[in-house]
């Protein structure tokens, strides 16, 4: 992975009374500092710039989010979704991948770190304990990557920690980096999901362009297996291309090769999806990306996603690959109906809260091999074994 | 003001350094100046022979009146030492928007010269020229325009005509000019509404890029020069045509199922009253049957219909296809 260093830090006034303010800058030294007060002169500086979505990201904003934190997943008017709650400490991310849906998403370019932490953890503390008989599974990882910034936040030694003291709260590290070594020391109390966006090497070096190499990222699993982390795995997005068969089985084996699956908490699978806006972003952007060219249709939210014939022979194989190395893994579709699960899978979850209930008892599961309501393991299924 | 009679033949007319018009040659102008004369002198920047008098006002009355096969105009002149270039073209802007909405293809002109004759800075020509030409005052406005500047000859004329829309045009003059030229003749053949314009080049873009290739090359193959040459056919079934070719070469797989689907319920037989439509983009299995029947002989001889396709192999396939 490339990591990121900013040309220059921009320190909203209100910052200043934060700590993580300091200790970001601590880490960032010989980096050029100011304060801004007003956010929407700074934008439309921001915005002039010819290749704003590139230039824009060499500013990174240290700033406080005066919003709400913890917000369910958008994936949740999917037919079958996991029902999954995304917490956002940053804004945008410095990898660089052609298809990222932030390049048309945000109107900021900048890259932006919040730094009231506290009142995040506050936030989802006060959601999380309002409803003890839920469970939660929370990832850092949609406005940003969870860990590509965490050699500058180290927000990861303050949230794994905060996540171990809520028994019915899971939280998912979802990474492109083989930035773990702040999690190495950490008591994580089988309350952090460490996970990865997969994909084969060929996509990576076309499509994924800072992020850490496919070996890089499964030697960084492997060692957080090591620290006793659970694991999980987002072949997300699969992307359609001449060939994509042998290179996907061959990153398939590859995991496996890496790391053990019974610490695999869940894998992923999800057709690359993206705005028509975004598809002309990527063209401008990246004008080799493959990303714009396959067969889309519009679907959810209007989201343009590969013909369903497509999706359905990219998830069955898939499928058929992980299972040949891990038969017991759990293997779920990301923000897919229910045709297309009978299809690739054979079966589907009844509804989304089934789905989100299996994984709920996949991850709160405990040491005692009882979960959180007192589940045994053996209630851990794929969803494409036969229901008992 | 002073005005002298000066003859055409002291006029440099291809010193276009001031035009603004994008067409010259204006019917109506030439009507008006046979019936009732030049009413507005022309203004020109002085300049010795042989060079010829630069027009910086009134190009389309000094070329009509050429074309009448008139000797000379009335004209007011303007010294070169009193002016800056910026300050001539401006008169030439304003006498135009005094009277007249300009074209894109004007608009562009105009932004051009401001830019690269008269030195206008970008800062000034988004906040202040933008505006003045209606346009918003952002720098994508500003560059999109320029780059319009660039339209081949046979796209402006297309555009000038209405059968390309500015959007299309603007997409066009962001690729080389060989390539405009290319595709500029399979354009003229053809009409498509704006939706379809934007479809044909979206997925004629989507191919070449596929294929390594250029626009030319996608929209000067055989088979799409074949549609655009096919006397039986009018402007707006060759556009269709093109369309659906485009589509099927860049969606084998969608194609592939929707004619199936098609194939299928052919052999069904059914009446046109019934409509028998799949998921949209076959998501899913479900079909959607509608029928429509205005007697009770008619919904009789529906649901027979409907009864006879019931015991079809096609009804199987039909969702088997899916």
């Amino acid at each position: 992975m490339v990591p990121y260093r900013p040309a220059r830090v921009l320190v909203h006034e209100e910052s200043w009374k934060d700590a993580a303010t300091y200790e970001m800058l601590g880490r960032l030294r010989g980096v050029p500092t100011s304060t801004f007060r007003d956010a929407d002169t700074l934008l439309c500086e921001l915005r002039a710039a010819p290749d704003f979505r590139a230039t824009g990201k060499r500013t990174l904003i240290l700033t406080r989010n005066r919003g709400s934190f913890m917000k369910e997943c958008p994936g949740g008017g999917a037919e079958i979704c996991c029902k999954y709650f995304v917490v956002n400490y940053a804004l945008n991310c410095h990898l660089e991948c052609t298809y990222c849906v932030l390049q048309a998403f945000l109107n900021n370019p900048a890259l932006t770190i919040y730094t009231n932490i506290d009142d995040l953890m506050r936030e989802v503390e006060e959601k999380v304990r309002r409803s003890p008989r839920r469970a939660f599974r929370i990832g850092t990882g949609e406005t940003a990557d969870s860990l590509a910034l965490d050699d500058i936040t180290c927000y990861s030694r303050r949230l794994v920690p905060f996540f171990r003291s809520l028994p019915n709260a899971v939280l998912e590290l979802k990474t492109k980096s083989d930035q773990v070594e702040n999690l190495q020391a950490l008591d994580h109390g089988g309350h952090t999901i460490v996970s990865w966006s997969l994909n084969p090497d060929r996509v990576i070096r076309g499509e994924e362009l800072k992020t850490a190499k496919l070996g890089e990222r499964l030697s960084a699993a492997r060692r957080c297996q090591e620290r006793g982390f659970r694991v999980g795995f987002h072949f997300d997005p699969l992307i359609c291309y001449e060939g994509w068969e042998r290179d996907y089985e061959e990153a398939v084996r590859d995991l496996f090769r890496h790391v053990d699956p019974d610490g695999i908490c869940w894998i992923s699978l999800g057709c690359l999806r993206f705005t028509p806006h975004l598809k002309d972003i990527v063209r401008q952007r990246f004008p080799r990306s493959v990303v714009p060219y396959g067969e889309f249709v519009p679907g959810h939210h209007g989201k343009l996603r590969y013909f369903r014939p497509i999706r359905d022979e990219m998830y069955a194989k898939m499928r058929a690959w992980i299972a040949e190395s891990a038969p017991r893994v759990f293997v779920y579709l990301c923000m897919e109906n229910r045709a297309v699960w009978e299809r690739s899978f054979g079966r589907s979850p009844a509804s989304s809260s089934e789905l989100a209930e299996e994984m709920d008892s996949l991850c709160l599961i405990k040491s005692t091999d009882r979960d959180y309501w007192g589940r045994t393991a053996a209630r851990r299924r794929s969803p494409s074994e036969p229901r008992p | 003001m002073v005005l002298h009679g000066v003859p055409l033949a002291a006029i440099d007319f291809e010193d276009e350094t001031c035009r603004i018009s994008e067409d010259l040659d204006l019917v109506r102008m030439r009507s008006s100046l046979e019936a009732v004369g030049l009413i507005n002198p022309v203004i020109l920047l002085e300049r010795a022979a042989p060079a010829g008098h630069r027009i910086v006002c009134g190009f389309r009355r000094l070329h009509g009146l050429r074309r009448l096969g008139r000797a000379e105009a009335a004209a007011r002149f303007l010294q070169p030492a009193d002016f800056s270039t910026l300050e001539v073209f401006l008169k030439a802007v304003w006498d135009n928007l005094s009277h007249r909405q300009l074209n894109p293809l004007e608009v562009a002109r105009v932004l051009f010269k401001l830019k690269h004759q008269c030195g206008a800075e970008e800062e000034t020509l988004v906040t202040h020229f933008l505006p003045l030409l209606g346009l918003s005052p952002h720098r994508n406005v500003l560059r999109s325009y320029l780059n319009l500047h660039r339209l081949h000859p046979g796209l402006r004329r297309l555009l000038d005509a209405g059968h390309l829309t500015l959007s299309s045009a603007e997409r066009l003059a962001q690729a080389g000019h060989e390539v405009q030229a290319g595709v500029a003749p399979v354009l003229a053949a053809v009409r498509l509404s704006a939706s379809l314009q934007r479809e044909v080049l979206e997925l004629a873009e989507d191919l070449a890029a596929i294929s390594g290739g250029t626009l030319v090359d996608v929209m000067n193959q055989a088979e799409i020069l074949e549609i655009a040459g096919d006397a039986r056919l009018s402007a707006f079934q060759k556009g269709e045509r093109i369309h659906s070719y485009l589509h099927r070469r860049r969606n084998p797989r969608i194609s592939e199922v929707r004619e199936a689907f098609l194939a299928e319920r052919r052999r069904l037989n059914l009446p046109g009253t019934v409509r028998l439509s799949p998921d949209a983009f076959f998501e899913s299995p479900r079909l959607r049957v509608e029928f429509d029947v205005a007697s009770a002989e008619a919904f009789r001889e529906t649901v027979e219909a409907l009864g006879r396709a019931c015991r079809a192999d096609s009804l199987d396939r039909l969702f088997r296809i899916w």
